[in-house]
């Protein structure tokens, strides 16, 4: 088993391991309005992410719609065998990756159970605002693969309980963004123009 | 009268074909009104006080109450033959870009009629804003989108309907609907 310095080495820059940033983050994900959230650049090793990318870029996607979205999405990459992608979940649903979260955001977390997926928005596609809330989810993360500008859509917005726009987080590679899933989570991911939003995320759950 | 006279003499037709077994007993009449007639009516409904409405988990639109003596006397007796009785109460809808409205578990409509009057013109195809019926088990059923239609809808129990999102194919135009609703009973 991986301990934390090994995991920095392998999967996680260095600096977010430090204690002084770590106690930074905590006080940052409690205090970001309009929930609880964190904005992590350039979070995992470059090395370890371009196979990842590369594998998802291969993954068939299906075309999901409803009332409130219109996107395609992987399957739960529990099943998927690209070795790149099963080192990646399991990277994420280690232990050691689990309690730095824990650390960071001061939810309790069930280890070794995550809902992880590849997702991609293209020209028009949407997800309307709702709060995230199902099953025990506890954190809800989004890694981004794809960088857009402004005018391309595709941000995460979160909406204040008064439900005014309150955050517009745009798409940048290397982006992890994880946020706390509660009554308080209202979020959409806006139409996106022209362009294509490739992205992976999921949901940890509570113990 | 103001009516297509084509569907004024196939009341018994229409009648027939709403009482057919179906998940969602329903039919569109293209060309509903009378070329002048249309156009009238769209031309007052542009004029309509339209209040932009927003409640973020649930719609957003613009939308403005129908003074009963805008509507052509003729629908209005038609769907006396039609359905036995006339609603009371129509409102006018707008839909543009960024407008939607979703399915809600909290506001499940009452089993009833559905009357949309859909005056939109040039309507870009790949635009979304289709108004979509929903069965029990999910399955949807789109609206054309077509100026000058009437749709009636009979919503049976679990049928409920949602407004799909607008995207920017739609930019500087709008879907307008007039709709009137019976209830059961």
């Amino acid at each position: 088993m991986m301990n934390n310095r090994e995991l920095v080495n392998i999967w996680i820059r260095k600096q977010y391991f430090q204690k002084k940033q770590k106690l930074l983050l905590k006080k940052h994900f409690q205090n970001a309005p309009p929930f609880p959230h964190l904005v992590l650049p350039n979070f995992f090793a470059e090395e370890k992410l371009l196979p990842v990318l590369q594998a998802v870029q291969e993954l068939p996607f299906f075309p999901k719609s409803s009332d409130l979205f219109q996107f395609k999405q992987s399957a739960d990459f529990s099943g998927v065998k690209q070795p790149a992608l099963r080192e990646f979940r399991d990277a994420l649903r280690s232990p050691q990756f689990t309690a730095f979260l824990e650390e960071i955001t001061g939810t309790k977390l069930k280890s070794g159970l995550i809902d992880l997926a590849a997702s991609l928005y293209q020209d028009t596609d949407f997800l309307l605002c709702h709060d995230d809330r199902l099953e025990n989810r506890a954190l809800a993360f989004i890694l981004y693969f794809s960088t857009l500008k402004k005018q391309q859509g595709g941000a995460l917005c979160l909406y204040d309980a008064q439900e005014k726009l309150a955050k517009k987080i745009t798409p940048r590679w290397n982006t992890f963004v994880i946020f706390q899933v509660s009554a308080k989570s209202l979020h959409a991911v806006e139409e996106v123009i022209k362009a294509q939003r490739l992205a992976v995320g999921g949901w940890y759950h509570g113990r | 009268m103001g009516v297509n006279t084509r569907y004024v003499n196939a009341v018994k037709q229409i009648k027939t074909e709403l009482q057919k077994r179906s998940a969602v007993p329903s039919i569109q009449l293209f060309d509903f009104f009378e070329e002048k007639e249309y156009w009238r009516l769209r031309k007052a409904m542009q004029h309509l006080p339209f209040r932009h409405e927003k409640k973020l988990l649930y719609f957003s639109y613009s939308a403005a109450a129908v003074p009963q003596h805008l509507l052509p006397s003729g629908l209005l007796a038609f769907l006396e033959q039609v359905l036995g009785k006339k609603p009371q109460h129509w409102m006018a809808y707008r839909f543009s870009w960024k407008d939607y409205c979703l399915l809600h578990d909290k506001s499940i409509e009452k089993p009833g009629t559905d009357l949309i009057l859909d005056c939109t013109e040039e309507w870009p195809k790949n635009a979304g804003g289709k108004l979509i019926y929903t069965d029990a088990e999910g399955n949807g059923y789109p609206l054309a989108i077509q100026g000058n239609s009437l749709a009636i809808i009979v919503r049976k129990k679990g049928i409920q309907k949602f407004f799909q999102y607008v995207n920017h194919y739609s930019r500087g135009r709008e879907r307008l609907l007039l709709l009137g609703t019976l209830e059961k009973g």
